[in-house]
């Protein structure tokens, strides 16, 4: 009764369907890096999830889900890049090619940082916590911010810039003592 | 390939207004030059993006945000613009209404619950032409008519919270907490008729605009935040937590009613009462809080990030309810149990890693004495054959989940609610099925939805997300499932 083609439901699609709702983020970071654009970004990430729905049979079960589907959003990024985006594009060719890595480095390097990540932002002062909690945990824009903070938007860019600096150094100090644990 | 501390300097200036989105042109140009020159540039690149990418991890607003945004673009192509009945505050441009992502994702979701799709459409016929929000969140929401789901949209029309909170998005933005009793009418995208009860609108600025109307005045926020409280044909208490509000009435034969044509503005931290028991009355009032008009057990102090599917969170549940079971119940309740509890001991539990769990029994697992933790109770009941499906998405991470009578029997006095008459540790139903693959079996397949079938857990690789398929025997069985996260404090 069900073909491949179709759209059945098959059993496995509720778990499928988890599975790309908890990846959303990843694949959205994934794509902004080589998009260097939010809109477009999202963009690209609503034909990958298609995508990913409509394969979703020839998932090797067993295999890496963000794998699989890092590479479905690749050769999206790279159809967009070609066709439809092709006069929108932030980066150049050669720098699309320059920034390029393996899938796998990629996922590795964002998987470490995020359980260093979660202490780092522990350590913040309250009020930068708040504020990276309102960007990014309420997904409220930038212009949101400065008009709840009556800051202006240059000067809310500025203290998430210096937080997200903080962040940073946090996290590369942390990953190092962590390696150096390690061996 | 050198690395000059002001070009990496620059570089992330220039990053950080990239993931601002308020990158110029030229500065993307610039942003180019950099890359391609220097290795060095690329490194810090990919460093900053592969943190925002973990950040997003944790907190995934930003993407999840996006896709409620735009799910009712998609839905309707050609989204009616409402003109808003205050011509006076027009709303400014939506910014940066990002390209469509949802369709997908919707898709994903409408896996999960087909069933309940077919009736959300059925009870509200023209639900996908003409929606004005969306239902975000419900904790102990009783309503008394049609009983949205979380994550449906809301069509114009009149709504009656009888009991409970309820948590709107409307589609220009502004997001609305109800408490209940209620009763409230959606006008359009940024309109709100508010005929009794109480709330608090929080307005983004790009949602400025919009209107809150109750029998007494009308509303039109300036900027951010502000709580109401309306008894019908009685008074309207207007409290401003942040930026600024105004306030008008529509008639003008008092005095009080001439000044409120032109309109009274109140600040931050004031409050004003409009009394219309025989002629329109303004007075100062004591200020309130959010937590004061909403109380405390909303759904954002709960420590849930996202509800889909067949879910909904009741703060009210009692011995009860454990055993019986109400018409159009077949769902997941979500009852938050007590925070903050250390762990003397080791605590036995089910799973702590993540994956897809289909067979239940001992598996020698245990969260560590000393840890802190906040627990969750979830209860399934049906009064119908079929299977339940929710997805369910905490904001801390969930050290263990309890599947097993004996370890729910076990950690019911350590945390659970005290006012609740668990059931002791030989109510061996209680707990999900089946325990070996002998079981399953006997049993039909999982999918047909009509018959006693596995139940399926299924915890996200971050550890923050639990996804259920749950099945038990109409008005007579009850599962029950215990979720422990790491504790807020």
């Amino acid at each position: 009764m069900t073909t491949p083609e179709n759209d059945e439901p098959s059993p496995n699609n509720g778990d499928l369907a988890m599975e790309i709702t908890s990846i959303q983020p990843r694949l959205y970071g994934f794509i902004l890096k080589r998009l260097a654009d939010r809109e477009y970004t999202l963009e690209v990430l609503q034909r990958t999830n298609l995508v990913l729905c409509r394969k979703a049979n020839e998932f090797q079960k067993g295999s890496s889900f963000t794998a699989w589907a890092f590479t479905i959003a690749k050769f999206q990024i790279m159809a967009w890049r070609k066709d439809e985006g092709r006069n929108r594009l932030v980066f150049t060719e050669d720098v699309y090619a320059l920034l390029d890595r393996s899938s796998a480095d990629e996922a590795d390097s964002v998987d470490r940082r995020i359980p260093v990540l979660k202490g780092c932002l522990n350590r913040l002062r309250q009020d930068e916590r708040e504020l990276i909690q309102q960007r990014y945990r309420d997904g409220l824009s930038i212009e949101a911010l400065a008009g709840n903070l009556q800051y202006s938007i240059d000067a809310i860019g500025m203290r998430l810039l210096r937080i997200r600096k903080k962040l940073g150094t946090c996290i590369r100090l942390n990953l190092n003592t962590e390696g150096q644990h390690e061996r | 390939m050198s690395a000059d501390p002001d070009t990496l300097e620059e570089l992330e200036h220039l990053v950080s207004k990239m993931l601002e989105q308020t990158l110029s042109q030229k500065e993307k140009a610039r942003l180019n030059e950099l890359l391609l020159d220097s290795k060095a540039a690329r490194a810090l690149y990919h460093e900053i993006l592969d943190n925002h990418e973990a950040l997003c991890s944790i907190y995934p607003g930003e993407v999840f945000n996006s896709a409620l945004e735009t799910e009712n673009e998609i839905i309707r192509p050609e989204p009616p613009r409402v003109t808003a009945p205050l011509a006076r505050f027009p709303s400014l441009p939506m910014i940066a209404s990002a390209a469509a992502i949802a369709i997908a994702f919707i898709t994903a979701f409408a896996f999960l619950n087909p069933k309940e799709d077919a009736q959300n459409t059925a009870s509200n016929s023209n639900q996908s032409s003409d929606t004005v929000a969306r239902l975000i969140a419900s904790v102990d929401a009783v309503w008394q008519d049609a009983a949205p789901a979380p994550g449906s949209s809301l069509p114009p029309g009149s709504y009656s919270l009888e009991q409970g909170s309820a948590d709107l998005k409307f589609d220009e933005g502004a997001r609305i907490t109800l408490r209940g009793p209620a009763r409230f009418n959606l006008k359009s995208a940024n309109h709100l008729h508010l005929l009794s009860g109480k709330m608090v609108a929080y307005i983004p600025e790009d949602a400025l605009g919009f209107a809150v109307t109750t029998p007494q005045s009308e509303i039109v926020d300036l900027g951010t935040e502000f709580g109401l409280d309306v008894v019908a044909d009685g008074r309207t208490d207007i409290h401003v937590m942040d930026g600024l509000v105004e306030v008008y009435s529509r008639n003008a034969s008092s005095d009080t009613e001439k000044i409120l044509q032109t309109g009274i503005k109140i600040e931050e931290g004031q409050a004003r009462r409009l009394e219309s028991a025989d002629a329109l009355r303004l007075q100062d009032i004591p200020f309130f809080t959010r937590e004061q008009i909403l109380g405390n057990r909303r759904f954002e102090n709960l420590g849930l990030s996202l509800l889909r599917g067949s879910v909904k969170v009741r703060n009210d549940f009692a011995t009860q309810d454990i055993y019986e079971t109400i018409s159009e119940q077949s769902r997941i309740e979500v009852i938050p149990e007590s925070e903050g509890v250390l762990l003397e001991q080791d605590a036995v539990v089910t799973f702590t890693e993540p994956g897809k769990y289909r067979f239940f029994g001992p598996t020698g697992k245990t969260i560590p004495a000393g840890t802190k933790v906040d627990s969750f109770l979830l209860h399934f009941r049906s009064d119908e054959m079929k299977i339940i499906r929710g997805v369910i998405k905490f904001d801390r991470p969930i050290l263990g989940l309890i599947c097993e009578s004996d370890q729910l029997a076990a950690t019911d006095a350590l945390v659970g609610l005290a006012s609740v008459d668990y059931p002791s540790a030989s109510y061996s139903f209680r707990s999900l099925e089946p325990h070996n693959y002998k079981q399953v079996s006997n049993l039909p397949a999982y999918d047909t939805g009509g018959g006693l079938s596995a139940d399926e857990v299924t915890l996200s690789q971050d550890m923050t997300t639990l996804g259920l398929h749950v099945n038990v025997i109409p008005n007579e069985g009850m599962d029950q499932l215990r979720v422990l996260v790491l504790s807020k404090d």
